[in-house]
């Protein structure tokens, strides 16, 4: 078997935990495990459906516009689109500073063989995005234009190889990434410079495409983007056409680069890595006041630096509110009308609706206690075995939630609700609902991190990502946050906008209150048991 | 100032931790605790730290249930495990404050104890690195400082001299001995026999969770080295 096969199945069995599945008697062990599966064939099977009514509707609109035939490479645009946002901010994890790099370095193992096994977990990602948007497009397609074998075959060759681009982008930004911090004394500021820099010149280029695209002259810029981007082109004539020339010249396109890529990447993979490893220049300590916190605080303080401390868990954590924040703050700042643009496609009567919608959306996604406990990993010991009252220690995660939000919120409240001319009441409740969404969210986290916590892990990353806890309370939130929207359209016509809120704001409350409670009971009896 | 009484605990999945350990460790003593791998030392440990829960029995700390009177039972005592897995993103200072923070040390006493201690261990011009730069043995000492700085009635250390350089072995050796003529009570495992042979005064030896030998050193090995006797005690395993 190949390095790389056999890298590859350590990894997969690292994630997966087969052995546990298979080898292990215990049921409760089994259980747990097809609970996990069963819950990500839901929520896949809830995503493609999703997908699938989104891209049919997206073939709609582009009939409409008599650009059905560019259905295909749009939807490759956007599956591309977001596997290269996503391939930004995942491959920094995979590629630089993990931690079996010693290890791995010390066996004969050659840096590509490395470099692939460590993007797998991006390429298999990567291929579900590309699944889920493009293959319901690619169908609908092939259904209406009655296309047989070969085009059902090209479309599966062309989807599988549709992440090696974003992933051959993601990577390069990820290593200049690693250029810079290894030049830098601060590795982790480093990190926030790049990304303030990379979310500054997306929102500019966002703001400024918005801004000129509309739909009068949607056929000139789908064109433009194809023009520009020609593997779309290729693509268009190889699959409308069964081209089959087109479709090699297109898989050439994907397949020769990102080949030559690994080759020049692992040159200074090693090298990056190598110096990422290094302990840091010690710094003499000079006797400083050390002042004395109450225990609470002392807990917050304690529960801060160590979230802060780790770039990956504050932008899979956080990633939302910032992001909003940033582009508000900036749009402020560099005057950016972005009213017009949102008023061309909300009525003017529904702003205030969308913003609290938004806003919630955000809160219910800004979730750190999801992984709180996860993250206490091997520590756990210290604050189990500290004089600490087990509530004051789930108050603290709670309160580091809180903290990092609740601030970015209220700013955003007050930039939104100035520039769109809110009233006061409308003003509170901007704030009030997102901020109970937000509470809502914080103690669901912490009450299904209690309940299904990964404490053995090798890198913060896969607690943040990929562990239960945190799906299942995403599941949860966007749940919520589904039923008070619907409830919503289902109500609007026959419930003024004021009475639903107060009724939403109630419910939000007793929901809380509920959580909190259970918190404090159950919450309590699953960190004594862990 | 220890008790433990019939102590019990099962793993889940059916496997058999340790069962009806008794122990006491008065004030004053340095308790040997002794084992092969796998043998409960551990658990036991973190049974009494209130790290792992367990099923039967009782474990008094101070006159004070652990089980009803946790927090009281935890403010007097102080835990070092075999494995010093710190906050890696926290300094050194800001670990040791933390400590003191949840102590209710104040700070005078707190500066104070971090210099000496720090000063014992050649550990102060890196306390204000992260602990991610730390080596085991660093932290290992970081850990210690920590459990001793605040004077607990009641030291437990698993395999405390495990990755400690000849000086700091020497040190803790000797901050040992000085707690306990203060009062504390030590509870050590260790699989250094001989360290043990010299340092405690009490010796406990632990086989597939069951106490086989108890009592004083000079009781429980007679004319013989520890060594010889620990081999022979645990020569079915």
């Amino acid at each position: 078997m190949s390095n790389i096969l056999i890298l590859l199945k350590v990894n997969l069995l690292n994630v997966c935990d087969w052995n546990k599945f298979f080898k292990r008697s215990a049921i409760n062990i089994k259980m747990k495990m097809t609970f996990i599966i069963l819950i990500i064939f839901i929520g896949m099977s809830l995503a493609m459906t999703s997908s699938t009514m989104y891209m049919y509707g997206l073939g709609i609109f582009l009939t409409k516009h008599h650009l059905f035939s560019y259905f295909v490479p749009v939807s490759s645009f956007l599956a591309s689109l977001v596997m290269f946002i996503l391939c930004l901010y995942w491959t920094s994890g995979y590629l630089l500073g993990f931690k079996d790099f010693n290890l791995l370095m010390s066996l004969p193992i050659k840096a590509y063989e490395m470099i692939i096994s460590k993007l797998c977990y991006v390429y298999i990602v990567c291929e579900l995005i590309s699944v889920l948007i493009c293959l319901p497009s690619f169908i609908i397609f092939g259904l209406n234009l009655h296309f047989g074998f070969i085009y059902y075959l090209f479309s599966i060759l062309v989807i599988t190889i549709l992440p090696l681009w974003p992933m051959i982008l993601g990577s390069l930004f990820t290593m200049s990434l690693g250029r810079v911090n290894i030049k830098l004394k601060s590795k982790k500021m480093g990190m926030m410079i790049c990304w303030i820099i990379i979310i500054l010149i997306a929102s500019l280029v966002g703001y400024h495409l918005l801004d000129s695209i509309s739909v009068e002259d949607l056929q000139t810029a789908i064109r433009k983007i194809t023009t520009i981007i020609f593997p779309l082109n290729i693509l268009k004539i190889g699959l409308v056409g069964i081209h089959i020339e087109f479709i090699l010249l297109f898989m050439f396109i994907y397949l020769i680069p990102f080949n030559l890529f690994i080759l020049v990447l692992s040159k200074s993979f090693v090298h990056i890595n190598s110096i990422m490893s290094e302990q840091s220049k010690i710094k003499t300590y000079k006797k400083t006041h050390l002042k004395q916190l109450p225990i609470f605080a002392s807990c917050v303080k304690k529960e801060l630096t160590n979230y802060l401390s780790s770039f990956t868990v504050v932008m899979n954590t956080s990633f939302g509110i910032i992001l909003l924040t940033f582009l508000l703050v900036t749009s402020s700042l560099l005057s950016i009308n972005y009213e017009m643009i949102l008023h061309q496609f909300m009525p003017n009567d529904q702003i205030v609706q969308m913003w609290i919608g938004l806003f919630s959306l955000v809160a219910s996604l800004s979730c750190t206690t999801s992984s709180s406990i996860s993250l206490e990993g091997q520590n756990l010991w210290i604050i189990k075995s500290l004089p600490i009252k087990r509530f004051t220690i789930l108050k603290s995660k709670l309160a580091v939630n809180l903290i990092l939000v609740m601030p970015l919120l209220g700013l955003d409240v007050c930039i939104v609700a100035l520039r769109e001319n809110m009233s006061i009441v409308e003003g509170i409740l901007l704030l009030v609902i997102p901020s109970l969404h937000l509470s809502n969210v914080s103690l669901t986290g912490l009450l299904v991190n209690l309940r299904f916590p990964k404490l053995i892990w090798r890198s913060p990353m896969v607690v943040v990502k990929q562990s239960l806890s945190v799906l299942l309370t995403m599941l949860i939130e966007t749940t919520v946050f589904s039923l008070s929207v619907g409830s919503y359209f289902i109500f609007m016509n026959k419930v003024p906008f004021l009475y639903f809120s107060g009724i939403l704001i109630i419910l939000l409350v007793l929901v809380n209150l509920l959580l909190w409670h259970l918190l404090k009971t159950k919450g309590v009896d699953y960190f004594n048991q862990l | 100032m220890l008790k433990i009484e019939n102590l019990t605990k099962h793993y889940r999945g059916g496997n058999c931790g340790i069962h009806h350990i008794n122990l006491e460790v008065q004030a004053g003593d340095i308790y040997g605790f002794l084992g092969s791998n796998g043998a409960g030392k551990t658990t036991t440990i973190k049974c009494v730290t209130g790290i792992h829960d367990f099923d039967h029995g009782e474990i008094t700390i101070n006159g004070l249930s652990l089980k009803r009177h946790a927090l009281e039972c935890k403010q007097v005592m102080a835990y070092i495990p075999d494995n010093p897995d710190l906050y890696e993103n926290m300094s050194g200072i800001h670990y040791l404050n933390f400590i003191a923070d949840i102590y209710k040390m104040n700070q005078f006493q707190r500066t104070e104890e971090i210099e000496h201690y720090a000063n014992l261990f050649n550990l102060t011009e890196f306390l204000g690195n992260s602990i991610s730069s730390y080596s085991h043995g660093m932290k290992q000492k970081l850990a210690i400082i920590s459990a001793v700085m605040h004077h607990p009635k009641l030291l437990l250390l698993d395999e405390p001299f495990v990755g400690l350089d000849p000086k700091a072995a020497f040190e803790l050796k000797k901050i040992m001995k000085s707690l306990v003529e203060k009062g504390t009570a030590i509870f050590i495992s260790s699989h250094v026999l001989e360290v043990v042979e010299k340092l405690c005064n009490k010796i406990a030896i632990i086989q597939s969770g069951s106490i086989i030998a108890n009592g004083e050193t000079e009781l429980v090995k007679g004319h013989s080295s520890l060594e010889q006797v620990f081999l022979e005690l645990t020569r079915n395993e």
